[in-house]
């Protein structure tokens, strides 16, 4: 394969500020595979406000990170983005309850949940729904402070995130209610480049999953630098994360890469999968009519 | 070059006693240093503890009073809002009136709920901060920024009451961190309409507690409700970290349970071991449920006690040091004397007891010491002298006894026979003194064929007895000598013994006169046992005597005479009572039964054979006892066939080989006095040495003198020898005659001899005749 003489710029958001979830990119970047394939892979994170399916839409990025719920409703609503590479294989949604008596989904009936505003929960609703539980849904941005003021009966969180960060404030205690053990198990996190982005440049978009790939098969092998590299992007980003908060979320989200039959990262996507989603969004009326694998991996 | 014994040192009584002391000191001195030093270590805590949470308790005063003042002013200008709530625009005035009304308030907004003012929009909230000295304005919300999902403005809607928000790292201001106080406004019907807030720089506060200052090293901390770090040493930590993570990163539970007690509102003090031994004091503000703690190091809390211990073992280590050395001079010096008496006492030990003492000292003890031993010099040395003076005089003593007994040995007969000539009488005698001298006596000497003996008693024993027994012994030679009547002996010797008795001693004897050719006994007794006749026959009797006194009682007694004849054959035994009353161990007596039946016994011995074996009887009754008198005896016999005419001679010879040269001068003398040719004489003397011969080597064991007898009777043609002995049986005659064809080696014993008697004899005949042997040889003349 030729290489262009200058190397393709390549403007990556994850979906979140900077921390491990991301630590396949950043080991790809500091280690040069990036740089090996041809790329000049600019990482650039959201902001509170800032999301990054907003800085896709607008140009300000080629790639972002996205959910398979996430791109398979967007791509229903027209937008026209491409899965490159499927990384995540399960979905890390937890229920935290803030006191004891919660322990299923059935004890969460009227009461106040915490969940992130950012983004639309799709299969939160449809759990709601699911169970008639009524929940009062009180959406936040950032913080666990709802959780800890105790302005919540109980919070959505994922299991690498948010999950932690009330584990490390006293609730130590706290049992934590899988989604996946709900019977809500679907792949989250995927690499999603802009379709006319793809079209023009589909080795780059390629190779840039390739190194990506590499990245994170890297940190599975090596997740002590890995962490060294993560905090590394965190402390340069004057991130208020602790190398702790950050070593359970890789833990955690290596974990989620797992196939668990093979029990190593398998970066596929399962057409089953993807029916399974659309069923859940069309009895739902999330979207309009079921999205093809062939149309989210672009052929 | 001189041996040093080796001392152990910690054998020395100074050393073991000045350790001893150290000893005692030292645990007590540690007693007192470890009581002190942990009531002082609890006061110091008590106190440090206190001053800590005073310390504390102002700092959190002071951080409340700001809190306080910040929640008046909100309370107090909120209800402008209420009675403003027409005019959108007047809610900037009130944000900067706030911002005036308290100089910690460094922001203000009253952020309404959405499209509360149609005209506004979805967001309205007016919001004035300080920007250096001036406080400016602009309206909060937008899209990029939704107030109302933010954590100051949603958490007291929720919780429908005022909340100081967890501190937030204000990016959008003075890049500090902030915490803003909300307060929920509710319309007439109790519904929400908006939120005012306050906001506050935590600077002031971190200063605050960072201004606790109570130890060198001691450092503060401040906790959000989650346990997040807003005040920390490490800066990294603040909004970073939490303690929990802290205490879950070094698996420590105190720490753990210390930050649940600190956001849990409580207050209290908790002790970890956290590479440095920390104290942490906390207490809750309770506005806004942190927490405020002071960590001081364990080493600076006890750092003026730890101190002071040093101070003190630095006195007291070398005190000690100073206090065994003092010790172990003073005890040397005072027990040095100690090792000087010692020195003079082995002196004293190896004999020299004029060693000198160490010198006399100030001390009691030392003094007394002195004393005694002076005393035990003194004492020693008299005791030695005596000793030694003692044992002179008794070594002299034993020296003159040993002397005196050989001279008393020597004043009674000892040689036996004592009449190796004379055929007509047996003697013997033996005197065994119980100590080295005795008091018992006996003598005899034949004069003109008359036998005088005595045998006397002294009362007591040892020297005194002895020397009367001398006088007794001596004067009776003396006077028997010239005096032939026993009792004119007796009463010279009792007139001599009492003339001078000072000492009242006395003496028993018995003395006799026998006239051996007619066997007449004149004797006299003087207080002693009488004797005992043994007849030929064997009877036994005591002679009859008269008692009279003991010699020596009663000058000028007159001591009766008595006489009888003795028969021949007869022995006559005499003893002292040192026989018949010999003791044994139970204090039995010999007794006079037993003598007579011993004697009786042995009627057929001669008169050796029956002192010894009574003597050997009489050790066999005392057994181990000590021989408690003197022991003498004298036996003899007058004996049978004395010669009735001049025809019957009679020879008595040892079993003494030289004793043949006896037989040779007999023989001579009998044939002298009948006139026998030379030849004769010559066959005689040959047959009859062969027969002598015989009975000397074989009749008898070696080493043992015994008597043989020979006699010769000249009867018409015929001269009869009877050779007689009281050897082992042997009948020469049986002996078959010698192999004269034989040399003289290799011939029996005693064949040639009995051919030689046989040859010249007419007739050789033998007999057993009790307990002696008889050989019976006939020679005729011509």
């Amino acid at each position: 394969m030729m290489m262009d003489a200058v190397a393709q710029r390549i403007v990556f958001t994850p979906q979140w500020l900077p921390q491990s979830q991301f630590a396949g990119y950043y080991v790809a970047q500091e280690k040069g595979f990036y740089e090996e394939v041809g790329l000049d892979v600019v990482i650039e994170h959201v902001s509170a406000s800032d999301f990054a399916i907003n800085r896709l839409k607008e140009g300000k990025c080629d790639a972002i990170t996205m959910t398979l719920f996430d791109a398979i409703v967007n791509i229903d609503a027209g937008l026209d983005i491409v899965n490159v590479l499927q990384t995540a294989m399960h979905t890390g949604l937890v229920i935290v309850p803030r006191n004891n008596d919660i322990k299923s989904l059935e004890d969460l009936r009227d009461k106040r949940v915490g969940i992130w505003r950012t983004h639309y929960n799709y299969l939160s609703e449809i759990m709601d729904k699911d169970h008639n539980l009524n929940i009062e849904w009180i959406p936040f941005v950032q913080s666990i402070n709802l959780y800890i003021s105790g302005a919540v009966d109980a919070t959505m969180a994922m299991i690498y995130n948010e999950a932690y960060q009330i584990y490390a404030s006293g609730f130590e205690d706290v049992e934590f209610i899988s989604l996946a053990d709900c019977g809500y198990d679907f792949p989250e996190e995927g690499i999603y480049f802009t379709k006319e982005f793809y079209e023009q440049y589909p080795d780059k978009a390629k190779a840039f999953a390739q190194a990506s790939r590499r990245g994170w098969e890297w940190a599975h092998q090596h997740p002590e630098e890995t962490l060294d590299i993560v905090m590394k992007v965190v402390e340069d980003n004057n991130m208020p994360a602790g190398r702790q908060h950050q070593e359970w979320m890789l833990r955690e989200v290596l974990k989620l890469q797992l196939d668990k039959d093979l029990n190593m990262p398998a970066f596929e996507l399962k057409e089953e999968k993807i029916k399974q989603i659309n069923e859940l969004l069309l009895e739902n009326n999330r979207i309009k009519k079921a999205v093809t694998k062939s149309k989210i991996i672009g052929e | 070059m001189t041996m040093k014994r080796k001392r152990n040192i910690l054998n020395s009584l100074s050393t073991r006693l000045s350790l001893f002391i150290l000893a005692v000191t030292t645990s007590l001195l540690i007693t007192i240093v470890i009581l002190n030093y942990n009531s002082s270590r609890n006061l110091v805590k008590e106190e440090s503890i206190e001053r800590a949470q005073s310390v504390l308790d102002n700092t959190i005063l002071r951080i409340d009073n700001v809190l306080n003042s910040v929640e008046t002013a909100v309370h107090n200008i909120s209800w402008t809002v209420k009675e403003n709530v027409d005019n959108p625009e007047y809610m900037y005035d009130v944000t900067k009136r706030l911002i005036e009304s308290d100089d910690f308030i460094s922001g203000s907004a009253v952020a309404f709920e959405p499209d509360f003012y149609p005209d506004k929009g979805h967001f309205y909230s007016p919001y004035s901060y300080r920007d250096g000295e001036k406080i400016v304005s602009k309206q909060l919300g937008n899209q990029d920024y939704d107030y109302h999902y933010m954590d100051w403005y949603q958490i007291p809607k929720l919780l429908d009451k005022p909340y100081w928000s967890e501190p937030y790292f204000d990016q959008g201001g003075a890049d500090v961190i902030m915490t803003t106080y909300s307060y929920p406004l509710y319309d007439s019907d109790g519904k929400l309409f908006a939120i005012i807030t306050a906001d506050i720089s935590l600077e002031w506060f971190a200063e605050q507690v960072n201004s606790i200052k109570t130890y060198p090293n001691s450092f503060n901390l401040m906790i959000g409700r989650g346990g997040t770090y807003l005040v920390h040493k490490d800066t990294k930590a603040i909004l970073n970290k939490t303690m929990f993570e802290a205490a879950l990163a070094n698996d420590d539970e105190v720490i753990f349970e210390t930050a649940h007690e600190m956001v849990e509102g409580k207050r209290g003090m908790a002790y970890f071991d956290y590479g440095e031994k920390s104290y942490l004091f906390y207490a809750p503000i309770q506005a806004t449920g942190w927490s405020v703690a002071v960590t001081c190091l364990q080493q600076d809390i006890f750092a003026k006690v730890d101190d002071m211990r040093a101070h003190v073992m630095m006195v007291a280590i070398p005190g000690l040091v100073l206090l065994v050395v003092l010790c172990y001079l003073l005890i040397r010096y005072m027990m040095n004397p100690l090792n000087e008496f010692a020195l003079s006492a082995m002196e004293i030990a190896k004999g020299n007891f004029k060693a000198e003492l160490p010198k006399r000292k100030k001390n009691y003890e030392m003094r007394t010491l002195h004393n005694s031993f002076s005393f035990m010099q003194k004492s020693l040395q008299n005791y030695i002298d005596e000793l030694q003076l003692t044992t002179v005089n008794k070594e002299r003593i034993e020296s003159e006894l040993r002397i005196a007994r050989d001279i008393q040995m020597g004043m009674v007969p000892k040689i036996f026979p004592p009449f190796p000539k004379r055929d007509d009488v047996d003697l013997y005698g033996m005197l065994i003194p119980a100590k080295e001298v005795g008091g018992d006596l006996y003598d005899f000497f034949i004069e003109d064929d008359k036998l005088h003996f005595i045998i006397g008693d002294v009362s007591g024993k040892g020297v005194p007895a002895s020397l009367v027994m001398a006088v007794t012994c001596r004067l009776f030679r003396t006077v028997a000598s010239s005096v032939h009547s026993p009792s004119q002996i007796i009463n010279i010797l009792n007139n001599a013994i009492a003339e001078s008795n000072e000492s009242n001693m006395f003496c028993t004897a018995f003395v006799g006169v026998l006239d051996l050719r007619t066997g007449h006994l004149q004797y006299c007794n003087a207080g002693h046992n009488p004797p005992v006749v043994i007849t030929s026959e064997g009877k036994t009797s005591f002679l009859s005597v008269k008692p009279n006194l003991a010699m020596g009682l009663w000058e000028g007694f007159e001591y009766q005479e008595q006489e009888c004849v003795i028969e021949k054959g007869t022995n006559i035994f005499l003893y002292t009572d040192g026989v018949n009353e010999a003791e044994n161990i139970t204090k039995e007596l010999y007794g006079d039964d037993r003598l007579l039946q011993f004697l009786s016994r042995h009627f057929k011995s001669k008169p050796r054979n029956i002192v010894e074996e009574l003597y050997d009887d009489i050790k066999l009754h005392s057994k181990d006892a000590e021989q408690n008198d003197d022991i003498t005896m004298l036996c003899f016999t007058v004996l049978e066939d004395l010669p009735k005419s001049d025809s019957c001679k009679r020879l008595v010879m040892r079993n003494d080989i030289a004793d043949i040269a006896l037989m040779a001068e007999f023989i001579e003398t009998l044939c002298d006095e009948n006139q026998l040719p030379m030849d004769v004489c010559f066959n005689l003397n040959l047959a009859l040495e062969e027969a002598v011969s015989n009975v000397m080597k074989y009749a008898y064991p070696e080493n043992e003198t015994h008597e043989i007898m020979l006699t010769a009777d000249i009867k018409d043609n015929s001269i009869i020898f009877e050779l007689s002995d009281t050897g082992k049986p042997f009948d020469p005659t049986e002996v078959e005659d010698a192999d004269v064809t034989l040399s003289a080696e290799e011939r029996p014993i005693g064949g040639l001899g009995i051919f030689l008697i046989r040859k010249i004899m007419k007739s050789v005949a033998y007999k057993r005749d009790g307990n002696r042997n008889v050989l019976t040889m006939i020679f005729t003349l011509n």
